[in-house]
């Protein structure tokens, strides 16, 4: 019996849908028979009643406002047909006109009307490479050779908005959490214990950074194709949330390692940070959005420590043989995003020309 | 696609141009903290002023092919703390204290005064295992040695001679004019017994740094602990002591310093806390920045002759050699913080004075440790020429951090040396702070 119910509410259903598509499809080829004999004043009773009438399709509204545009056009209705253009838009945020096919009048009025999407929204996640920039170095112990900052990677996540400008110009920002991560090594050429092996001390130490991150640009799309590649120049404004270093000492082999220490580095870094940024990418059209891959380099404008403070860090210095060199921060990230399209199609504005 | 490599070569660029630890220009700052490490553990004893930097002295065990081995160090560095040359060792020598010989803004040599140690583990007599000569090393201003003068008991151990003699040097000054004068102990050897009372002794160099004199100041039952400084001026020669009265496992002392006419008997022998029982442990005296203001002494009082509860003071000793009456002050390393002018008997945490300098302000700079179980850290007081507090300082980390040494830039910094001893491997430190014992510019 259950069986039974289900059956004939599904029919049910499903002959209504198809009563409905079959009502917009019949008025769709009603109205452009009207509208192919002339009769342009019955149109607007006509479609008016098929889109009251039920759910159409996307495709089959476009071409019911339509003709409903042109009819307005050539009944010489402004306002109507801007409302009718207006509805179109609305109703396919991806629609096109084909300027060999359609009516110049019609190509005419689309063209006054704001039609591209007005920004993206969307999410971002990556990778970064980050290392030192060393301004001035400062020790507490005598570096030896070998010893270098290297590069560390950690991850980055965020919300991102485009704006464009026009086809190739867009406005791009991010908010991101930033995780930036470097090591250094430290070695102190101790000399060489009674066998003649050299003793060494040696400094681990990796530091990580979280930070909000603002980074602003301007991208440039250079080739409009599949990939729509582009390349982009701007700012971060990095807000910085906390820094850790952590670090342990080694001491040839004789004499008792330093243990791992765990550092608050916050106090003697700058809460904020300037970089400079450069990347290329490409955007991949993907349903109603792209897909972003990048590659950008953040370039250090502004030092994240203060000669003032390398010696600050008692523990550090004194344990660990620790002293802060003053440094600028740069990174290399690869990151992929997803933006969506975001529209609100209207008139444009007419300059008044006196 | 053109752009695309355009933009990947213009990266590169920039991530080639960065700056790494070895390849970026040093900071312009003046004030640091810095640590030698040797092969072994090495323990400060002195830091001297050079023109152009300055030089710690050191001691260390090396070891070699045929066992260990007593070295002195000596370590020079530029302005800014940088090691110039290898570490310089001398074997056979266990340093206290040097002194630079500077003529017309160079150097031509340097003096390092301390013990050679024989050890001879089968000696019959206790006191004849470890026995110490004053050892007098003798160097040129390029860290090479030239001879060594020794002050030691050279008659043969036989029946009418059982136990050989200490002798010990422990602090060095240039006269002025060529020679030096040395602070040393000595020890007599008593039979079946190990140790004996210290008496104090005054060597002395002529311009050719050729042993000249030797004149020997001893006391009865008490024994001598001297600081690490010895000053003359004009035939007056001055140092500190302390005089310990050891009776059983209690060892009382008070501070004395001594005032002698060179090869004389002392002129003056000013003491304080000589009717009390107390530890009070002088260990540098170095003269005001106006040599009419006298001299600064610090050491360590405490009520308890324990040092558990261990003050730092510091006094003042006239141009003649007399202590100040009223001058001396006490330093506890949490309290002074809150009461400048703390009674001696006050003790929060056990602080022990080190060594002494004169600001070119007119006051001194003392340096000496706190101790916050279990580590030491490194104490900075600056007082005014009255020795009234103006500021008071702790660096350190989870070591022990031991001054030895501390002295005025030209510019005004303060230059402190010493000892960092963590899990049992020590280094040397040299700390420059600006005249607020601030290490920002």
């Amino acid at each position: 019996m259950k069986r039974f119910l289900f059956l004939i509410g599904f029919s049910v259903i499903g002959i209504h849908a198809f009563s409905q598509a079959t009502n917009c499809a019949q008025t769709l080829r009603l109205a452009q028979s009207v509208y192919d004999q002339g009769r342009l004043y019955e149109l607007e009773d006509i479609i008016s009643k098929g889109l009251m009438v039920g759910d159409c399709d996307k495709q089959t509204s476009v071409s019911l406002y339509k003709l409903l545009t042109l009819a307005y056009i050539y009944l010489e209705e402004p306002q109507k047909a801007d409302d009718s253009m207006l509805k179109l838009l609305e109703t396919d945020h991806y629609f096109e006109i084909n300027e060999s096919v359609d009516p110049a009048e019609f190509v005419a009025l689309y063209n006054t009307f704001r039609s591209r999407e007005i920004y993206r929204v969307g999410a971002k996640l990556g990778v970064s490479a980050s290392q030192p920039n060393v301004i001035n170095s400062v020790s507490s112990v005598e570096v030896g050779a070998d010893s270098e900052y290297k590069y560390g990677i950690a991850m980055h996540f965020g919300g991102a908005v485009d704006v464009p400008l026009n086809d190739r110009m867009t406005l791009h920002g991010e908010l991101l959490y930033y995780t930036k991560k470097f090591e250094l090594d430290l070695k102190v050429d101790r000399g060489f214990d009674v066998n003649g092996a050299p003793i060494t001390q040696e400094f681990q130490g990796f530091e990580t950074q979280n930070w909000l991150s603002l980074p602003l640009s301007f991208e440039y799309t250079f080739v409009e194709k599949k990939y729509n590649p582009y390349v982009a120049g701007g700012v971060s404004i990095d807000y910085l949330l906390n820094a850790k270093l952590r670090s342990e000492r080694t001491r040839g082999t004789s004499d008792a390692p330093i243990p791992e220490t765990s550092f608050d580095f916050k106090p003697i870094r700058q809460n904020i940070n300037l970089s400079a940024l450069l990347a290329a990418g490409v955007k991949l059209k993907i349903s109603g959005g792209y897909f972003i891959a990048e590659v950008r380099y953040l370039y250090g404008l502004t030092k994240l420590n203060g000669d003032e403070t390398a010696f600050e860090n008692q523990q550090a210095v004194w344990d660990q043989g620790y002293a802060d060199p003053v440094f600028k921060l740069t990174s290399l990230a690869l990151s992929g995003s997803y933006v969506l399209n975001i529209f609100n199609p209207k008139k444009n504005k007419i300059k008044s020309s006196r | 696609m053109r752009n695309f490599f355009l933009f990947l070569v213009v990266v590169s660029c920039l991530m080639v141009t960065c700056k790494n630890i070895e390849t970026a220009d040093p900071s312009p700052r003046s004030t640091f903290t810095k640590f030698y490490e040797g092969p072994y553990s090495m323990q400060a004893t002195a830091l001297d002023k050079i023109p152009n930097g300055f030089v710690l002295l050191a001691n260390t065990i090396a070891e070699t092919s045929n066992g260990s081995i007593a070295q002195t160090v000596l370590i020079e560095t530029d302005e800014k703390g940088n090691r110039i040359g290898d570490f310089h060792t001398y074997d056979n020598i266990v340093s206290k204290s040097f002194k630079a010989i500077i003529s017309n803004g160079t150097v031509n040599g340097y003096i390092v005064v301390g013990d050679r140690i024989n050890v001879d583990p089968t000696a019959e007599q206790a006191a004849n295992v470890v026995v110490s000569s004053m050892s007098v090393l003798i160097l040129n201003g390029s860290f090479q040695e030239l001879r060594r003068i020794y002050i030691e008991d050279k008659k043969a151990i036989g029946a009418g001679h059982p136990v050989k003699d200490d002798f010990f040097g422990e602090s060095i000054n240039l006269t002025g004019t060529g020679g030096a004068v040395i602070l040393g102990t000595f020890k007599e050897g008593i039979v079946n017994q190990q140790n004996a009372p210290a008496e104090q002794l005054l060597f002395g160099l002529n311009d050719n740094l050729d042993s000249a004199w030797v004149k020997f100041y001893p006391l009865l039952s008490n024994t001598y602990s001297n600081a690490r400084s010895i000053h003359y001026s004009n035939g007056n020669i001055i140092w500190a002591s302390a005089i310990a009265d050891v009776q059983g496992d209690f060892t009382s002392s008070y501070v004395t310093v001594p005032f002698v006419k060179e090869e004389s008997v002392p002129v003056n022998f000013s003491t304080l806390g000589e009717t009390s029982s107390q530890k009070f442990l002088p260990k540098d005296i170095q003269p005001a920045a106006s040599p009419a203001f006298g001299f600064g002494v610090v050491g360590t009082y405490s009520e308890n002759t324990d040092g558990s509860e261990g003050n730092i003071f510091f006094l003042r000793v006239g141009t003649n050699g007399s202590i100040i009456p009223g001058s001396d002050r006490y330093f506890d390393g949490t309290l002074s913080l809150t009461t400048p002018t703390l009674d001696k008997n006050t003790s929060d945490l056990v602080d022990e004075g080190e060594a002494v300098t004169g600001t070119s302000d007119g006051g001194f700079v003392l340096v000496g440790t706190v101790k916050s179980n279990p580590d030491k850290n490194l104490l900075v007081i600056k007082v005014n020429a009255l020795g009234d507090l103006m500021w008071m300082k702790t660096f350190g980390g989870g070591g022990d951090e031991i001054p030895v040494s501390v002295t005025e830039a030209s510019n005004g910094d303060i230059l402190i040396g010493g000892t960092n001893n963590l899990n049992e491997y020590a280094s040397v430190f040299l700390m420059r702070m600006d005249k607020n014992g601030d290490l920002k510019n």
